[in-house]
């Protein structure tokens, strides 16, 4: 008796293995039928049993699945999209944890960085569209996705490219504000984000043009929002922040200067600090460079 | 390329910067109109600044000052001098300072007059200014020569000798 109830456990257990090992057949079919909704619920169904919840080839499909739940809905900006990305991502990721001999980790990552890549350009389709927050919690979501299968240098690039369209868009925001406490907030985080990009690449060009040109519009902004009535002693203060806000421009501008000294747009930079800050000798040597640019 | 350009673009559309200077001068010139007494005859019709030379960015922004400002019960007017034969009466004289040669000639002109004669070189509120416009610590700020307005029948007002470095 108590052999046959073995060989029958043995039997049932056997067959609920097939069974799920035809689940997870079944959810394929339905997904290269185009059918993913009904795929979901066969292998939701494999991801629980005991027999194929530890199968990395039960998670490579539903990460198929998932992915092409994102695909189908991801045009109508969805709740169902954007939470089958991420099931999407999970699945893939359970896939690479389970899969001990690594047969299936070339996909597997293959998937993860397609999925990743949709988070990248989501957050260039807000920058578009000048939602900067958005954006950067798009941003966020693309280097955590992707940061286990890349090396930092690659993380880095990307970072750069993004942190300078993202100062770019606040750039923009802080010209077209007319509520000068908003314009001021655009203007910090445009000046922040470049920042970022020269903690990580000290050398950028754009980065320190950009700052050296925010700070000096900043100066340039404040003097001819000047009343010509305004008290000379408010004039004298105004005067000592817009010095500082030039010199603060200044280092900025050299740097990119040296970096390429034959652009004509950080000559014409240098030579507007300059000028304000009344530097009339060096004024002069840039305007001479200039001169000679053109020639 | 590209990236350079891709933040807030510079200021200007020339190589020749926004001339801030042009704009703070114009505020100094504006509060010296105020904090300066100009004898009974000199506040009757507009008030006249005249500035020798060119069209120049100073000259730019007093125009526009000159809209939205008045003097008291006198309107302000802008006159360029494009030569020292042409100054004639006025309130105030800026004299840039290619021209600062010719401060003699200028003087002579405005001699028996109570105009307020502004120069923009070392040394000149030592000579014929009244007021010098200096450049300190990177600032725009302005000497005042309390003799030479009195020379003048102008009376500087005890705020405005606060304000400035004084000459003797």
């Amino acid at each position: 008796m108590k052999k046959t109830l073995t060989i029958l456990y043995l039997l049932v257990s056997s067959l609920s293995v097939f069974s799920q090992i035809e689940r997870v057949e079944k959810a394929y079919q339905y997904l290269k039928e185009q059918q993913p909704e009904k795929a979901k619920t066969e292998i939701e169904e494999a991801t629980r049993h005991s027999s194929s919840k530890e199968n990395p080839q039960t998670w490579y499909v539903r990460g198929f699945i998932y992915k092409a739940i994102y695909n189908k809905y991801k045009d109508e900006n969805s709740m169902l999209a954007s939470e089958s990305r991420i099931e999407a991502i999970r699945s893939f990721e359970i896939s690479i944890k389970l899969d001990k001999d690594s047969l299936l980790y070339v996909e597997n990552k293959a998937n993860i960085d397609y999925l990743a890549t949709s988070y990248y350009n989501d957050a260039i389709k807000a920058l578009n569209n000048k939602s900067p927050q958005s954006a950067m919690e798009f941003f966020d979501l693309f280097t955590s996705t992707i940061r286990p299968y890349v090396n930092q240098e690659e993380i880095d690039q990307k970072r750069i490219s993004f942190y300078l369209a993202l100062a770019t868009v606040y750039s923009s925001l802080y010209k077209s504000e007319p509520d000068s406490i908003q314009r001021n907030a655009y203007l910090n985080n445009a000046l922040s984000n470049y920042d970022k990009v020269l903690q990580t690449d000290p050398d950028n060009i754009s980065a320190n043009y950009n700052m050296g040109i925010h700070y000096y519009n900043q100066a340039v902004d404040i003097i001819f929002a000047l009343g010509y009535a305004t008290d000379l002693i408010t004039v004298n203060q105004i005067q000592d922040e817009c010095v500082q806000l030039f010199k603060k421009a200044l280092p900025y501008m050299l740097k990119a200067h040296k970096l390429d000294p034959d652009n004509e747009s950080t000559l014409i930079g240098l030579l507007g600090i300059y000028f304000s800050l009344n530097e009339k000798e060096k004024y002069l040597e840039i305007k001479e460079k200039l001169r000679n640019l053109d020639k | 390329m590209f990236l350079l350009f891709s933040g807030t673009s510079f200021k200007q559309t020339s190589t020749d910067p926004p001339d801030t200077n042009a704009k703070i001068k114009s505020i100094f010139i504006y509060n010296f109109s105020k904090y300066i007494e100009w004898p009974e005859q000199y506040k009757k019709g507009n008030f006249i600044i005249g500035i020798l030379g060119e069209e120049s960015s100073l000259k730019k922004e007093l125009d526009i000052m000159v809209k939205a400002r008045q003097r008291e019960n006198q309107s302000f007017e802008i006159n360029l001098f494009r030569s020292v034969e042409q100054i004639n009466n006025c309130h105030i004289l800026f004299v840039p300072e290619k021209f600062s040669n010719k401060i003699s000639e200028i003087k002579s002109k405005i001699r028996n007059q109570s105009t307020l004669l502004i120069t923009e070189k070392n040394g000149m509120a030592k000579k014929e200014a009244i007021i010098n416009f200096v450049i300190v610590n990177n600032k725009q700020h302005f000497e005042l020569n309390v003799s030479n307005a009195k020379e003048h029948n102008l009376k500087v007002s005890s705020y405005l000798a606060s304000l400035a470095i004084i000459v003797e």
